[in-house]
């Protein structure tokens, strides 16, 4: 019995992966052991065709979450896209879904990029209002997730702790911690990663996020998604889990993806480490009362 | 300083190239200043969007040239036309207008037709097989929605099999050409079916009845003997490709 987590009483579903291209037969075949599933909803906001005969299969096996690159709640949501995202949420029917606390497009040009928002008040109402609207749609708890980011607006009034606090707030919605975003946009800014995590309401949090990322040869570090989980990520997410509880947790690995086997293990790292913090937590509550 | 109300339009403007960045915008930071950090974010979009391209225009990519050719001929396309679709997959959609708008040699034109074609097949829906015995009473058919009609000058689709297999590539050559576009077994294909049989398929692409169909292709000058002895084994092709679909 999956336990409930967060004000949004959504299931911990353990500890996934993404669901991605180079593993779709083995997964669908094979039913290795994973303890849930992540999907790009984009990839599969489609008619047919290979997308959604894998996504069947894979909806049949396992539990699946859904996360957005392309919704823009920062700016304008393109015509057409909550219909289709609506229609895959019937088909998924997955606990919750997610998408970035960013913007894509703007005047009809979608960069295909998750650009960051300046942190002023406007933005801050204009995003949870897009957020309410889609909540209102699809009926089940929406996630807005941090990104990393390697600009900054002159303009803006509040740290991103702050911001992403009070638009969730604001709005009314969960929160999808991505720890790797939070280490890459601290070193990019030069803010205190663990005052971030301190300062979130984390009983908003439905989903936590890892990833590996890459250092620039000018200094700074790309969200990258093609390496392994670097240490300090890790210590992040030890903290994360002690500050959360037993929070859905899923590894992301989008380019030079490695084989299942390598992938599986990055999991039973997280899977590993999560338990070891909970029992942790645990025994000190037993301790105190 | 305050934000400009159309921040969001100048900075897709900034990263598209086509307006100059404004560093008053952003606050630089210790690894880059102002217009630094935009560039990063400038770098990323074109890195991005003509992989993207890229990977929609294989078969064109194959006849245009060395990969700096491609990419600057792909740079220029999303120059002039960005993208205006939440999806990647409509990247290329205006890529073959594009062309076409530039003079570029035919054989491109029909190569980047066909790779559209084949993104675009490759998720959309499958329609409902009709058994081969259903097509003899001649019922209103359609095609399904993952196959397209091209009618070639030239043999693009040989020498997009020979890329996609990593084998040698044909010649390229002349000739008339009727290719069906469609997906089998979750993956694309293009066949060379040409003749009267790909014309029939033409015309119920168009819209027109099985009867009509025949009206076309007789007054095009088949015989009705011809039509006799092939026409069993068409539709029963048909069928069997998942073509087509009894039209509801």
């Amino acid at each position: 019995m999956a336990v409930t987590v967060s004000r949004f009483k959504v299931p911990d579903l353990g500890v996934g992966v993404g669901f991605r291209v180079p593993h779709y037969g083995h997964v669908v075949d094979n039913h290795p052991d994973m303890d849930w599933f992540e999907i790009i909803s984009e990839n599969f906001m489609v008619d047919g065709g290979s997308p959604l005969y894998h996504l069947e299969k894979l909806n049949d096996a396992y539990p699946i979450a859904l996360h957005g690159v392309s919704m823009s709640v920062g700016s304008e949501i393109a015509p057409g896209y909550l219909k289709r995202y609506k229609r895959l949420i019937e088909v998924v029917n997955p606990p919750w879904t997610s998408d970035h606390l960013c913007w894509t497009r703007a005047g009809g040009i979608d960069a295909h990029e998750l650009l960051p928002l300046p942190y002023v008040q406007p933005v801050l109402e204009h995003v949870a209002d897009n957020a309410k609207r889609v909540m209102d749609l699809i009926g089940r708890p929406f996630a807005l997730e941090n990104t990393s980011s390697y600009m900054s607006y002159a303009s803006s009034e509040m740290p991103e702790w702050e911001f992403l606090s009070r638009v969730v707030e604001r709005a009314d919605c969960a929160i999808m911690l991505d720890v790797n975003n939070i280490f890459v946009s601290a070193h990019n800014h030069g803010f205190d990663a663990m005052e971030y995590l301190n300062n979130i309401p984390h009983d908003r949090v439905v989903q936590i996020h890892l990833a590996g990322h890459m250092i620039a040869a000018a200094g700074h570090r790309l969200d990258t998604h093609d390496h392994p989980v670097c240490d300090e990520v890790w210590e992040l997410y030890k903290r994360a889990i002690e500050l959360c509880g037993s929070v859905s947790t899923l590894v992301e690995w989008d380019d030079h993806i490695p084989t299942w086997d390598r992938l599986a293990g990055e999991a039973a790292t997280a899977r590993k480490i999560r338990q070891a913090v909970l029992a942790r937590v645990e025994a000190s509550n037993v301790a105190a009362s | 300083m305050s934000l400009p109300p159309d921040w969001q339009t100048r900075l897709v403007g900034f990263l598209h190239g086509s307006e100059p960045p404004d560093a008053s915008l952003f606050a630089g930071g210790k690894w880059h200043d102002a217009l630094g950090q935009i560039g990063v974010y400038q770098e990323q979009y074109w890195l991005r969007l003509i992989g993207a391209v890229k990977t929609e225009v294989r078969g064109w990519a194959k006849l245009h040239g060395d990969d700096a050719a491609v990419q600057a001929t792909i740079r220029a396309y999303l120059s002039d036309c960005p993208s205006e679709s939440w999806t990647l997959d409509d990247i290329a959609l205006r890529f073959v207008g594009w062309l076409e708008s530039r003079d570029a040699p035919l054989a491109e034109i029909e190569m980047a037709r066909l790779d559209r074609a084949v993104n675009l097949g490759f998720s959309a829906a499958a329609g409902v097989d009709p058994e081969p015995a259903e097509l003899a009473s001649m019922p209103a058919l359609r095609l399904q929605p993952h196959v397209q009609l091209l009618r070639q000058q030239y043999n693009v689709h040989s020498i997009r099999s020979a890329v996609l297999s990593e084998t040698e590539a044909p010649e390229l050559v002349q000739g008339d050409y009727g290719v069906v576009v469609f997906r089998r077994n979750r993956k694309m294909r293009h066949y060379d079916l040409g003749g009267t049989a790909f014309r029939i398929l033409e015309c119920v692409r168009d819209g027109k009845t099985v009867p009509q169909a025949l009206e076309v292709v007789f007054s095009e000058g088949v015989s009705a003997d011809e039509l006799q002895r092939g026409l069993g084994g068409w539709f029963k092709l048909y069928a069997e490709r998942s073509w087509v679909e009894i039209a509801s």
